[in-house]
C-alpha cells in the first residue's frame, strides 16, 4: 500500500513538465519595489505557476524596452510613458499590468531651498536624471500648473549621482521618484528632504508597468496571466510583511542596503495598493487615466504613428488578486 | 605645373580607396536597414542621422559647442601641462623616481568611475569636463614628451658636454628638438582623448552638450539623434587630430618625414 502511494505522488509529481523559463527585464538596479518579486520566488509562487524565473537587473525604462521588442527578454518593466513612445516608434509591446497604481513622480530638494509648491521650482536648477520619465513629463506638469516649462534649468545627471548633486548645492532639486525617499533622507539628514509629489498637483498618469512583447500574447498568453499571477501574490504578501520581501531580495542580490531600501516601503505600498487595487485586483488599468498617460506623454511632440489606449494594454491577463488590507 | 597636378593625381589615387571603403560602409547600412526593416529607433539608417541634424529641437550649434570648448580646454591644459611635467622630471632624476609611479598608478585608474567625484568636488559644466579631459589626456602626453626628452644620442650628449655646454643649452639644442616628434605623437594621441574625457563628464552631468544629447537620446529612444551626435564627435575629434599633424608639418617638417620614414 506504502508502495502503491510512492507511486501515485511520484505520478503526480511528474506533470510538473519542465517548467516555462521566463526573463523578467527590470527597469533599474534593485530597489526595494522589486522585493515582492523575490518574495514570491522565495514562497515558490512563480514555481507553483510552472515557471522559472530569471531577474536581470536594468539599465533604464527605455533599454527594458528596447530588450522586450528585441526579445531579450519575457517581460519587462518600464515606465508607461516610456513603452508608449516606444510603441509610437514602432516597437511591438503590450503593457499587461501596472506596477503602481499612481505614479510617484516627484521633485527633491533640501528643506531650506523652501520649495513649497510647483511655482517655488521656476528659475531653479534641477538634475533630471534621463533614466526615468520626468523629462518627458515635465512640460506637461508645468503646463496644469500654468507654468513655463522652460522655467527650469534641467541638469542630466547620471541617476547614481543625483543625491550628490542636490547635497553638494550644485542644484536646488532633483527628479526623483517618491520611493527612493529613504535614499535622499540618508543623504541630505533626517528631517532635511523636502519634496513634491506630482500627483498631489495634477498628474495622475501611471509610472511603472508591466509589458510584454506582442509575440508573447500570440504564442503564451496563458504565460503571462501565469506570471502575473505569481508576482501579485508576491506583493500581495508583501504589503503584509515588507520585511522578509526585503529580506529575500537581499538574500538574493549581493551588495544591497536592505535597511535603506526597507525604509521606501510604505511609499512603495502607498502607491502600489489604492482603492483601485483593492477593488479590480492589483495591476489593474483603467483606460482613461491610459489616455491620459499617453496624452500628457505627447503633449508636447505629435507620436510617430497615433496611439489608441486599446493597443497599449490590456486586462486580459489580470488574475485579480487583491491585497488583504 | 605638371609636377603639381601629378602630385595631385597621386593624392587623389591614395584616398580614392578609402573613401570608397567608407562610401561603400554607408551603403551597405543604409540598404541593411531599409531592406531588413530595422525599426528606426533600433538602429536608424545614416539618412535618418542626417534628418536629425534639421531638427531644431536639438539645438545642434549650442550641444556642439559645448563639447567643443571642453575637448578644445582639455586639450590645451593636457599639453601644457604634460610636457611641464615631463621636461620637470626628465631634468631631475629623483622626481623620474617619484612622481612617475604616481602617474603611472592614477593612469591605471579608470577615469569614468573618477567622474562622477569630479562632479560632487568641481560641480558640472565645462571646467569639470576640462579637468576629466585632462585626467584622460595628459598621461600620454608625459610619457611621450618625457621619452622623446630622454631619447637623445648619448655621442651627442657626451660631444656637447665635451664642449661644456650648459645643460639649459643641452636642453633647447639637443634634447627638445629631438623630443619634437615623440611631443607630437603625445599631442594627436591627447587631440582623440580629449574628446572622449569631455563626453564622459557630460555623460555623467551637464546642461548640454554632445553627451548630454546621447544620454537623453538613448532614454528617450530617439536614436537618430545618438547616431548625429556620433558623427560630430568623430569631427571633431578628427578636426583636432588633423589639426595637430598639419601644425606639426609646419613647426617640424623634419619630424614629419621622420615619421613617414618608418
Amino acid at each position: 500500500m506504502k508502495r502503491l502511494l510512492a507511486i501515485l505522488a511520484a505520478a503526480l509529481a511528474l506533470p510538473a513538465v519542465a517548467a516555462d523559463k521566463v526573463t523578467l527585464q527590470l527597469n533599474w538596479f534593485h530597489l526595494a519595489d522589486h522585493s515582492p518579486i523575490y518574495l514570491a520566488l522565495k514562497r515558490g509562487y512563480y514555481a507553483e505557476e510552472g515557471i522559472d524565473l530569471t531577474v536581470v537587473r536594468g539599465s533604464g525604462s527605455g533599454d527594458a524596452a528596447k530588450k522586450i521588442d528585441l526579445k531579450q527578454g519575457d517581460v519587462g518593466i518600464a515606465d508607461a510613458p516610456t513603452v508608449i513612445t516606444a510603441i509610437s516608434k514602432g516597437a511591438d509591446l503590450k503593457i499587461v499590468a501596472v506596477v503602481f497604481d499612481k505614479a510617484g513622480n516627484n521633485v527633491f530638494f533640501k528643506k531650506s531651498a523652501n520649495i513649497r509648491s510647483p511655482k517655488d521650482l521656476m528659475g531653479r536648477k534641477i538634475a533630471a536624471p534621463p533614466a526615468d520619465s520626468h523629462r518627458i513629463l515635465w512640460p506637461a506638469f508645468a503646463a496644469i500648473n500654468n507654468l513655463d516649462p522652460n522655467g527650469i534649468t534641467m541638469v542630466n545627471v547620471k541617476p547614481e549621482g543625483k543625491q550628490a548633486i542636490v547635497a553638494a548645492g550644485e542644484v536646488d532639486g532633483s527628479f526623483d521618484l517618491y520611493t527612493s525617499f529613504a535614499i535622499w533622507e540618508k543623504v541630505l539628514g533626517k528631517g532635511n528632504v523636502g519634496h513634491l509629489l506630482w500627483a498631489d498637483y495634477g498628474l495622475p498618469i501611471y509610472g511603472h508597468t508591466y509589458f510584454v512583447n506582442t509575440a508573447l500574447e500570440k504564442s503564451n498568453p496563458k504565460l503571462i496571466e501565469r506570471f502575473l499571477r505569481a508576482t501579485h501574490k508576491g506583493w500581495r504578501d508583501a504589503a503584509v510583511n515588507p520585511r522578509e520581501a526585503i529580506d529575500a531580495m537581499a538574500a538574493a542580490v549581493p551588495g544591497l542596503d536592505a535597511e535603506a531600501l526597507f525604509k521606501t516601503t510604505p511609499q512603495i505600498m502607498d502607491l502600489c495598493i489604492t482603492e483601485r487595487s483593492r477593488k479590480y485586483g492589483l495591476g489593474w488599468i483603467e483606460k482613461d487615466l491610459m489616455q491620459r498617460t499617453i496624452d500628457i506623454t505627447f503633449a508636447q511632440h505629435k507620436p510617430e504613428r497615433p496611439v489608441k489606449a486599446e493597443d497599449v494594454f490590456t486586462n486580459a491577463y489580470n488574475s485579480r488578486i487583491k491585497p488583504l488590507n | 605645373m605638371p609636377s603639381q597636378e601629378r602630385r595631385l593625381a597621386g593624392a587623389i589615387i591614395y584616398y580614392v580607396p578609402s573613401a570608397l571603403v567608407m562610401l561603400g560602409l554607408l551603403a551597405v547600412w543604409q540598404l541593411a536597414v531599409d531592406l531588413g526593416g530595422v525599426k528606426e529607433y533600433i538602429l536608424p539608417s545614416p539618412a535618418a542621422a542626417i534628418r536629425a541634424y534639421f531638427l531644431p529641437n536639438y539645438q545642434w550649434t549650442a550641444n556642439f559647442l559645448a563639447t567643443f570648448y571642453a575637448t578644445l580646454g582639455a586639450f590645451a591644459l593636457s599639453a601644457v601641462l604634460g610636457i611641464a611635467l615631463a621636461v620637470v622630471i626628465v631634468w631631475n632624476g629623483m622626481l623620474m623616481r617619484t612622481v612617475m609611479p604616481v602617474l603611472v598608478l592614477f593612469n591605471t585608474l579608470p577615469k569614468i568611475a573618477l567622474a562622477p567625484l569630479f562632479v560632487i568636488w568641481l560641480g558640472y559644466g565645462i571646467w569639470p569636463n576640462i579637468v576629466i579631459g585632462t585626467t584622460i589626456a595628459f598621461f600620454p602626453m608625459v610619457v611621450n614628451t618625457a621619452v622623446g626628452l630622454a631619447t637623445a644620442e648619448p655621442e651627442l650628449l657626451d660631444l656637447v658636454r665635451s664642449l661644456k655646454a650648459s645643460r639649459w643649452q643641452v636642453f633647447t639644442k639637443i634634447r627638445f628638438p629631438t623630443a619634437v616628434p615623440y611631443i607630437f605623437t603625445g599631442l594627436k594621441l591627447n587631440a582623440t582623448m580629449s574628446v572622449i574625457g569631455a563626453i564622459v563628464g557630460e555623460f555623467v552631468a551637464s546642461e548640454r552638450g554632445l553627451g548630454a544629447l546621447i544620454i537623453t537620446g538613448g532614454v528617450t529612444l530617439q536614436t537618430p539623434s545618438i547616431f548625429a551626435s556620433l558623427i560630430l564627435i568623430s569631427v571633431l575629434g578628427l578636426a583636432l587630430y588633423g589639426a595637430v599633424v598639419a601644425v606639426e608639418r609646419l613647426v617640424a617638417p623634419w619630424a614629419f618625414r621622420e615619421q613617414a620614414a618608418t
